[in-house]
């Protein structure tokens, strides 16, 4: 007996796209605020533990105290440490910026000096022979004129040595 | 229900056409605070799990329930969520109480409708091969909704306007209300026409807000509160999703819960046996269509109900005494703010519309399009 072959019959092809309009509340807001007008990357501090959030949080993780007193904000960085890595070889289609992906890239686990909590970012280096667990690290911020309240106010992390 | 689960107490942020001041966590912080507040306990050490409540599509994002951990302090804690209305987020929290494996939970639902655009929402949560490319959306359901229920049962559009009228007018007493109005039924049928007879007033207005419950078992509930509110029936349904496959004049899924939930709480006459009502009209048609659901009339008699003021604040039987969802409330944070609502009712902490002497209350959460899902959940203080 044969077999029947399986075959895609009539199929729909559709991009579709939805806007959004997220809001990024007194913290997130004051912390793209610094860093745009400023070029200045902040932590805000838990009043109870001391812990200093880079990225910024409402609320600690820890013991839920509101970290919103921008007196115990402290500038972190913009130099700090690769924690750990990973190296992108294949490229997708980024929702949020509707383009493919530019390979190889690096996005670092970075702890900015100061802080207490991890970054997430792009690495400058794309070589992976070059780029070492523990090395050091330097945000490049871009010119005031190009930042826009952002995460891509900080382009990438370079490496540096000291 | 094989035991008593008690709601500790009831919070949720005042409900607005826009936050633009807070996200989505900013909200759930607010209503978590307010609620561990109210119940007396501490957030990391005792609750025990959460449940929280809200939609991939009108977050943004896959997982909306990621960052709630952060939000609520619940890091390696159980926690799981309900995509859909907060009424059976209620529900599937009482689940985990009566499973034996809690004691005390979190039940949390947010949404910020304002950060979208509803109607494209709506449109993708309706097949994607035939319907959604027909260009429909809820309103538009619920248009063909009201005109079958129209025709069939000889309702008119103004018995859903004094729906409006009652429930804006409600609203004026309540003071986490939206949209709060003095009208008349000439006001609403004059009002914008969305999708004929639906005009702009008889449809739940774009709202933002959050809302959290915190639910423990008997023997807890009754050490933390002297006002515990038991959960003492439920019921849920589903219609089909396709409209084309069910009778919209009928709300068959909603008279199955109703009846479920009835037997399970020993209500044989809701009309008498209820203080008040708490349900979920995202449009003014669905009030009257509800009440006929939830037996509260005989089937095409809604109309007839508002007509009587039987279900006006100081009515027999009074339904939306908050100002209901026409008065403002998310999707997914919907159903959950109408038990909060009664939960407050059944506590004498209503405010001023407070329906005396209050002790039992039906709260009802729909959703889908024309009312695809019920859930009734008869809520009661004191008792055994």
């Amino acid at each position: 007996m044969k077999e029947k072959v399986q075959e895609e019959l009539i199929y729909i092809n559709k991009t579709m796209k939805i806007p959004y309009k997220w809001r990024t509340g007194e913290v997130w807001g004051e912390f793209f605020r610094e860093l745009k007008e400023n070029g200045i990357i902040y932590a805000n501090q838990c009043p109870t533990c001391g812990r200093a959030f880079c990225l910024p949080k409402d609320v600690c993780t820890r013991d839920h105290t509101r970290c919103t007193d921008r007196s115990k904000w402290i500038p972190v960085g913009p130099k700090g440490t690769l924690v750990t890595y990973f190296m992108a070889e294949q490229s997708f289609l980024l929702p949020t910026t509707g383009e493919m992906l530019k390979i190889p890239f690096a996005v670092g686990i970075i702890l900015l000096d100061g802080a207490t909590v991890i970054l997430q970012h792009q690495l400058e280096e794309t070589d992976e022979e070059k780029i070492k667990i523990f090395m050091r690290v330097e945000a490049v911020i871009k010119p005031k004129a190009e930042r826009k309240g952002n995460i891509f106010d900080i382009v990438h992390f370079k490496t540096i040595t000291e | 229900m094989a035991g008593r689960v008690g709601i500790v107490a009831a919070s949720a942020t005042k409900f607005e056409a826009a936050k633009p001041y807070q996200h989505l966590m900013d909200l759930v912080v607010e209503v978590t605070d307010k609620v561990v507040e109210a119940a007396g306990i501490n957030l990391k050490d005792d609750i025990e799990a959460v449940v929280s409540c809200s939609q991939d599509f009108w977050d943004g994002r896959t997982i909306s329930s990621m960052p709630i951990p952060d939000a609520v302090c619940s890091h390696l804690k159980d926690e799981s969520k309900v995509a859909g209305d907060g009424a059976y987020a209620v529900l599937y929290g009482a689940m985990h109480i009566l499973s034996g494996d809690n004691k005390l939970i979190l039940v949390v639902s947010h949404c910020e409708e304002s950060i979208t655009d509803g109607t494209m929402i709506e449109n993708w949560s309706i097949d994607h091969i035939f319907h959604r490319w027909l260009g429909l959306d809820y309103t538009m359901g619920a248009a063909m909704q009201a005109r079958r229920y129209m025709d069939r049962y000889k309702v008119t559009p103004e018995q859903f306007a004094k729906v409006v009228v009652k429930n804006r007018g409600n609203a004026l007493k309540n003071k986490l209300a939206q949209e709060a109005m003095n009208l008349t039924v000439d006001q609403v049928l004059k009002s914008k026409m969305l999708a004929d007879p639906i005009t702009e007033l008889q449809k739940k207005p774009v709202s933002d807000g959050a809302c959290a419950m915190i639910l423990a078992s008997e023997e807890v509930a009754k050490k933390l509160t002297p006002t515990p509110v038991w959960i003492t029936g439920s019921g849920n349904y589903y219609e089909h999703h396709n409209l084309g496959d069910r009778d919209l004049a009928e709300c068959d899924a909603l008279i199955k819960s109703a009846k479920r939930a009835y037997k399970m709480a020993g209500i044989n006459n809701p009309v008498k046996d209820l203080d008040l009502v708490e349900l979920s009209e995202y449009y003014a048609h669905e009030e009257l269509l509800w009440t006929e659901g939830l037996g509260l009339c005989g089937r095409g008699e809604g109309g007839k109900l508002i007509d009587s003021g039987k279900t006006q604040l100081k009515g027999e039987i009074p339904v939306n005494p908050s100002g209901g969802l026409l008065s403002g409330a998310p999707v997914t944070v919907a159903g959950m703010a109408r038990v909060a609502e009664a939960v407050w009712q059944l506590q004498g902490k209503a405010g001023e519309h407070q329906v005396q002497g209050a002790k039992r209350a039906v709260a009802h959460g729909c959703g889908g399009l024309a009312g695809q899902m019920h859930c009734v959940l008869v809520l009661e203080k004191g008792g055994k």
